[in-house]
């Protein structure tokens, strides 16, 4: 997916002053994280499971490559087919020409961020493949020509007149203004669609080591649809998907869920472990797994970074995140959003490329209190801030105060001054302190001295 | 209340306090002698480096938390007004050092004899000996730092309970953020602004007269959105309302003379 | 038949807050009358029942759906989607403290009829409720065991649903629009 992390500041302006999705969003964030904090209400295990499920995800980063070994040998042992993708171009490439040998012209996509982050759907468009989304929300976006907004609700900031306005557009039906009658077009659209399609896409949330199992979570049907119907299945997994197998499953299963939606479980949880099989009459004749790196190796490697790896994505901190209810996922300009997006975009593309992302929080911590693998995210984004620094990313002008200010604050006399100075000098520079906020004639080191001291 | 109270409490009064809230910072003064501490300033002190800190100036972060390290290591208990500030000595300030075992060391020693006002008081004072006396409706912001960085929600409120007069009304998610973050809102202001006015909206429903916090940021920052928007709601710093010189209309009940210890 | 009605109800109780509707069957008999019930909208033919021993063996009077041939059956689930309103599965296990069904493609002969048709019946065999997730994982104490199962192993907590409109709730987004679970007290 292309970026525009550069224009941050402006799409966040644009962002604020686009009444409709603004609402939206908050509206959807708000319930997000209402609906999780219920659910952990009502499992005392709660902070103990993150706890735990931390630590398994450290362990299975830790030790990646042995449990990505174990989980390549199993599932080809199943019959699936497993290749390792460097990046994004490779994976792909290997798709396409999958596509290709077996003549296949449709493609049905359940929803997976992992082919977002390689651009999947321009490279197989380009290449003249037909490619459908099937999840309502990534079905709709795909239809405006919008990237997603949300992880687990893509289509969040669009309103349902124009969600209704956009299928008359496309689809040629008439205009039905109720969610219920919007729903059962798509399902209506692209059920005829699965049976068309020789290729059906999906991601995974979880690769079991153990057993060459793939795990998806979903709630609508479309991804048990995609990876049944079509003849061949392929499963686009990121390298820090694997874990050891079903008894750390059980740690994430419990959290997943509960930290997306609220839910205690997903409608659908299909652990899939290679094609189908003989005693079964459906499922796909093919599996083909791809494990991509695409700079996971690279994160890998950064101690202080790696931590990052954990994220289930489950947007439970772009719902907490003030920064992030105001002005949605769009406004940072690649397809993760909120703390764990200001989080790893710099990773994926670089510190500067993407520097407003870690700088546009407030550092106020409600990420890192939901997280359901305790992803220190505030500190991560201190990290990033000190690399900026690091990396003179600021303006010289920039630089240069801040190094005075330190200078100024390391001698008492010079702190004393500049507080007086900004005393009196408040009224001359406009935006100093915010509007109406008065310095008061003697700040306490003269009033301890004039009146407090022994 | 746990452990034994010290005899000698330091003050840290972070920059913001130190020019924005002076009275209030004096307000502590008062409330902590009248408690019976002994009450010392060092008067070198400056700023922590928050604000270097939060941007990612490491560097001038590490020279600031030097000077205080050495100025502060002497204390027997350090004060301070202020959540986020306490939250960088306790819990930034060791991080800083990682690399440097000693100086590591002398920040964890500190760290862990500085409280947060409240803090302070519900560990170490009956919070009935307070007697503080605050006449109007009021609502809690509880600031991120605080909050979230060192656990605090329960004492102010425990502490305030205790006021006569005042009536405490809780607002919608009183953990929200106020959407300050230092230099983040002149970074991205109109982000921040945004933010702000969520909170507005929220102090506003509980028909409060008055703001009361523990972080002259978040304060200041809450403050400059009601008078943007006219509102005649008033923010009060904690310890403003807990060392009970005024009585919630601004008017001094006592002389500002310097108290016996 | 060892049934523990408290896990049954708290599996009753969570499978209704999931909008699923339960019944309860203590006998052949009264288990046709519940699947006439259900299925009285429909015609018999609209009704599909999956190819599983147990379903055969209490002989519903459904057709049993099951493609003949490999190489042909998604022509034949097409064309009979076209006409299936009512997919009848069984269910391999429930966890009652989520309301999820747990279904094997191995036992099912495939996946479908609990997903593609309008509505989808399962028949739960009362023994095999278990209070969670943890009680059906330790049953599989090396890992490996979930392998015999069939190629997807699937939990379902409720019917196919999305709120990507406006934060609103729909069910059958693609999957079934309305789920009923039968348990049934008698042996099979």
């Amino acid at each position: 997916m292309k970026s525009k992390t550069e224009q941050f500041k402006k799409e966040a302006r644009r962002a604020l002053t686009s009444g409709n999705m603004q609402l939206a969003i908050s509206r959807a964030s708000k319930r997000f994280s209402q609906l999780r904090r219920q659910a952990f209400a009502h499992l005392p295990e709660g902070e103990d499971l993150r706890t735990r499920a931390q630590a398994i995800k450290a362990e299975a980063v830790e030790r990646q490559e042995e449990y990505l070994e174990q989980f390549a040998a199993a599932a080809e042992k199943l019959g699936a087919r497993v290749h390792r993708s460097p990046d994004g171009a490779d994976a792909c490439r290997y798709i396409e020409d999958l596509a290709r040998t077996s003549g296949v012209r449709m493609v049905v996509k359940g929803k997976s961020m992992t082919t977002e982050e390689i651009g999947l759907n321009g490279a197989l468009e380009q290449a003249g493949f037909q490619v459908w989304e099937t999840d309502l929300g990534e079905f709709i976006i795909q239809l405006a020509g919008e990237p997603p907004s949300h992880i687990i609700a893509p289509a969040l900031h669009k309103t349902q007149q124009e969600i209704a306005d956009l299928f008359v557009e496309k689809l040629g039906v008439p205009l039905y203004e109720d969610p219920q009658k919007l729903t059962m077009v798509a399902r209506e659209f692209l059920r005829e669609k699965y049976f068309q399609a020789g290729l059906g896409i999906s991601g995974a949330n979880f690769a079991l080591a153990e057993t060459g199992t793939i795990v998806i979570l979903e709630n609508e049907g479309n991804a048990r649809f995609s990876t049944t119907f079509p003849r061949i299945h392929v499963a686009v997994v990121g390298l820090e998907k694997v874990i050891p197998g079903l008894s750390e499953l059980r740690v994430f299963l419990k959290l997943l869920a509960r930290s997306a939606t609220g839910q205690k479980m997903s409608t659908y949880v299909s652990l899939i472990s290679g094609p189908g099989r003989k005693n079964e009459v459906d499922g796909p004749e093919e599996l083909h797994i791809i494990l991509l790196d695409n700079g996971r190796a690279r994160f890998r490697q950064d101690a202080e970074l790696r931590t990052s790896l954990y994220c289930l994505r489950c947007g439970a901190c772009l719902n907490v995140c003030p920064v992030y209810q105001r002005i949605g996922g769009h406004a940072y300009g690649w397809v993760y959003s909120g703390p764990i997006g200001s989080a790893m975009t710099p990773q994926f593309l670089g510190t500067l490329r993407a520097k407003d992302l870690p700088l546009a929080s407030t550092l106020c911590g409600a990420c890192a209190e939901v997280c359901p693998v305790r992803i220190p995210l505030p500190d991560l984004l201190l990290t990033l801030r000190r690399r900026i620094v690091e990396a003179k990313g600021h303006s010289g002008w920039e630089r240069s105060l801040i190094k005075g200010w330190a200078a100024c604050q390391s001698s008492p006399g010079c702190y004393r001054i500049a507080l007086e100075l900004a005393r009196l000098g408040k009224d001359f520079v406009p935006g100093l302190l915010p509007p109406g906020i008065e310095l008061p004639d003697k700040n306490f080191h003269r009033l301890w001295q004039d009146e407090y001291q022994d | 209340m746990s452990g034994n109270p010290p005899t000698t409490v330091t003050l840290f009064i972070p920059c913001l306090m130190d020019g924005l809230f002076p009275s209030a910072a004096g307000d502590l003064v008062y409330l902590l002698r009248r408690l019976g501490f002994r009450v010392e300033y060092p008067p070198d002190q400056t700023c922590c480096g928050q604000p270097a800190f939060n941007q990612g100036y490491f560097e001038p972060a590490r020279k600031l938390a030097r000077r205080y390290i050495d100025i502060f290591a002497g204390a027997e208990c350090i004060v301070c007004p202020s959540g986020s500030c306490t939250a960088m000595v306790k819990k930034h300030y060791p991080a800083l050092f990682a690399q440097e075992p000693e100086t590591f060391s002398r920040a964890k020693a500190l760290g862990e004899k500085i409280f947060e006002a409240s803090q302070f008081l519900t560990a170490f004072v009956a919070p009935e000996r307070i007697k503080a006396r605050f006449t109007g409706r009021a609502t809690y912001h509880d600031s991120c730092h605080s909050s979230r960085g060192l656990g605090i929600f329960d004492e102010p409120r425990r502490l305030l309970a205790e006021v006569r007069g005042l009536e405490l009304v809780e607002m919608e998610d009183s953990r929200a953020c106020c959407g300050f973050g230092g230099l983040f809102s002149k970074r991205f202001p109109e982000v921040s602004q945004a933010i702000g006015l969520e909170k507005i909206k929220q102090i506003q429903a509980t028909g409060a007269e008055w703001v009361i916090g523990n972080d002259p940021g978040c304060l200041m920052n809450i403050q400059g959105h009601l008078n943007r928007l006219g509102l005649p709601i008033r923010v009060k710093h904690l310890v403003e309302v807990l060392g009970g010189r005024s009585d919630g209309r601004g008017k001094r009940e006592e002389g500002r003379e310097k108290e016996k210890t | 038949m060892n049934i523990r009605i408290e896990l049954l109800e708290r599996l009753e109780r969570e499978l209704q807050a999931l909008q699923v509707r339960t019944y309860r069957a203590s006998d052949a008999g009264e288990l046709r009358e519940t699947l006439a019930g259900i299925c009285g909208p429909y015609d018999r033919s609209a009704v599909a029942c999956e190819d599983r021993p147990f379903l055969k063996e209490l002989d519903l009077g459904f057709p049993v759906f099951s493609a003949r041939e490999k190489d042909t059956w998604r022509a034949e689930h097409w064309r009979s989607m076209q006409e299936v309103q009512v997919g009848l599965s069984g269910a391999d296990f429930a966890l009652a403290d989520t309301g999820t069904l747990i279904l094997f493609s191995g036992n099912a002969g495939g996946r479908w009829l609990s997903l593609a048709p309008p509505v989808h019946i399962a028949l739960l065999p009362a023994d095999r409720i278990l209070p969670g997730l943890d009680d059906f994982l330790d049953r599989f104490p090396a890992g490996d065991s979930l392998l015999s199962l069939g190629s997807a192993v699937t939990f379902v907590s409720g019917a196919s649903r999305t709120a990507d409109i406006e934060l609103n709730l729909v069910h059958g987004a693609h999957g079934p629009k309305e789920l009923h679970v039968v348990t049934l007290l008698f042996a099979t």
